[in-house]
Order: C-alpha cells, then structure tokens, then sequence
C-alpha cells in the first residue's frame, strides 16, 4: 500500500513538472498536437499506477519524452510558418462580408446549425451583421461585425479618456505582498502610512488593491470591525 | 529559451538512464550467465552444484531491487522463482529437472537482455 501512495506521489510530481513545461494552456485553448500529448500523457501515467509490477521509470521516461517532443515541435512551430500549418492547420474564414462561405464549411464539416450556435456565443444572432467570421485552429470562432453594427467607442467619437490602471493586489489576508510593492514602486512604509491614514491596521486587512495612481482600494475581514 | 533548455537536459537525462540502465542489465546477465555456467559444469562434474546454484541465487537476490528500476518486475520474480527452483535440484540427483530448470533461467535471463536492448523486436 505504502509504495502505492509513493509511486503515486512520484508520478504526480512528474505530471505537474511535465504539464508546468508545456505552458499555462486550458484545454479548450490547445493546438490538436497539445491535446493529443496531453491526453496520451494522462493514459501513460495511469499505467504504472494500476500496474505495480511495472517500473514506474518507464511512465517517468515516456511522459519526459511526450514533453520533450511537445517544446520541440512548438519551438519548430514559432520557427516556421509551413510547420505550424502542418501540425495546427489553418484558420478558415467562414463568413465574408456577410456571405456564408459554404465550400469553407464543407472543407471544415461544419453544419449551418454550428455556425449559428458559435455566432449566437459571440452575441451575434444575425448572419447579415457580420463582415468576417474566423474558424480558428483551437475551433473558436472570432466575429468582426459590420462597422455599423459595431459597439460605440470613445474614438469614434473622438473622445480621449485617461489610461486606466490596473489595480493590483498590494494587502492580501494582513500580510504585505512584496513583488506588487516593488512593482507600483511603493515602499512598506508608505504603505503603513496610508493605512494609517484610512484608519486600517495591517491584520485588519482582508484585501488592498493599489495602481500605479495612488488609489487604493481596502477591503477589512469580516470578523474584525 | 527556458523551456528548450529544460527539455533539452532533461533529454540527456532520459538517455544517460537509458544506456546506463542497458550496460547495467547486460553486465548482471552477463554474470547470472557465466554463474549459472559453472553451476552446470559443477553438476556435470559431481562436485559442488550446490555451492555456484547458492552463489548464483545471492548474486541475484542483490541485483534484483536495482534491476527493477528498469525491467518488468513480473520477469524478475520469474527468474528469481527459476534460480530457487534450480539451487534445491541442484542438491538433488535428478538432473532431468536440474538441465530443466536451467535451461529456463538461460531462456529467461535471455528474454530479459531482449526486451531491454534497443532491437525491432522490442520496438514493435
């Protein structure tokens, strides 16, 4: 049972180690080639799991050499453009100036019913509204609406409104987040000020957000009042 | 960059435990071979089977918890069964299932150096 739980253990840590090199991805996000080491991954590793009698090096190897193939192929892919056409294929315009393209849809064996169910994701409930719609590689559809049926913006109206600043977290559960302090190039002691200035104590503090202007933001915990 | 680094030492990793891991096993078959030779030879001879099938079975019981970091356990327990099976006929006067029971740890420790050498067999 013991070497259960270690051998459990080991594969774990090498599956985050794998997964962490590949890069953050979700799996709706992922490159057919990704989705495929990734599932194959998952099977490898649950081999040596069920099967004690296995050496669990081999699961380790082959999930190490899944990985290895995986940064290689997409550091190929960022290098060639043929390539990254041959392992993610292309992106295929569905919709041109409002026309639905139907050799296109045909080519990527997608029904009017899909379409219409991608565009309706997009808040598009109107073929006509539409100047491109994109078939991306990961199956996303991007939609660009026709200019007169584009949300207003400030450009438009020639409009010029201050840059916003994100705010980031600066106080989290009483204690001082160094890297944002360094970041907004604060120092803990201004930051003490201003608590003081808001009639805060540190361990009071549930959240505090900051941006590069100043403003700050303080949430208290809820125990403490 | 980072990333290629990574795979690419851990790529060399991967292939020094891999050769390492093939010298390794070579040289204990190697060695189980010539053992369980001069166990038969001792057998033939009518002097101290017994004895070489004893040292062969030693040589083994150490080698077999480094030898399962890289091959199939289920294959090891069949040899070590084989070379038990082989030390208490070898104190015996039935050679029919002594030349038996050695012959199969020949087959056996055979199978083993094929299902872990780099051939077409192992690969398909």
């Amino acid at each position: 049972m013991l070497s259960i739980i270690i051998r459990t253990l080991i594969l774990y840590i090498v599956l985050t180690l794998g997964i962490r090199l590949m890069g953050k991805r979700q799996i709706g996000d992922m490159q057919p080639n990704e989705l495929v080491v990734t599932l194959v991954i998952s099977e490898i590793a649950a081999i040596p799991l069920q099967d004690s009698n296995q050496p669990i090096l081999n699961g380790v190897c082959s999930i190490f050499v899944l990985v290895i193939l995986e940064i290689l192929l997409s550091f190929i892919a960022m290098k060639s453009m043929s390539f990254r056409k041959l392992m993610s294929g292309q992106s295929v315009i569905i919709i041109k100036n409002g026309v639905i393209d139907q050799n296109a849809m045909k080519k990527v064996r997608m029904t009017i019913l899909d379409l219409v169910e991608l565009l309706r994701g997009q808040d598009v409930f109107e073929i006509e509204d539409v100047e491109f719609a994109v078939l991306e590689v990961n199956g996303d559809l991007s939609v660009m609406l026709k200019s007169q049926k584009q949300t207003l913006t400030p450009s438009d109206i020639e409009l010029k409104p201050k840059s916003a600043t994100l705010p980031l977290p600066i106080i989290s559960d009483g204690k001082i987040i160094k890297d944002t302090c360094k970041n907004l190039n604060v120092t803990q002691k201004e930051l003490l000020l201003l608590l003081e200035r808001e009639r805060v104590k540190l361990e009071d503090v549930f959240l505090m957000t900051l941006d590069k202007e100043k403003k700050a933001t303080i949430i208290r915990k809820s125990d403490k009042k | 960059m980072k990333r290629l680094i990574a795979a690419g030492v851990i790529a060399v990793i991967i292939a020094a435990i891999h050769f390492s891991g093939n010298i390794y096993i070579k040289k204990v078959i190697k060695e189980s071979n010539h053992l369980l030779e001069s166990c038969i030879t001792e057998y033939k001879k009518s002097a101290n089977p017994e004895v070489a099938a004893k040292k062969l079975k030693n040589y083994w019981d150490k080698q077999e918890d480094y030898l399962s970091v890289f091959a199939h356990h289920d294959n090891l327990d069949e040899i070590e069964r084989a070379i038990n099976s082989l030390s208490v006929y070898s104190q015996t006067e039935n050679s029919e299932i002594f030349y038996e029971y050695s012959g199969t740890v020949k087959t056996l420790l055979h199978q083993l150096l094929e299902d872990n050498s780099f051939n077409m067999h192992s690969i398909l």
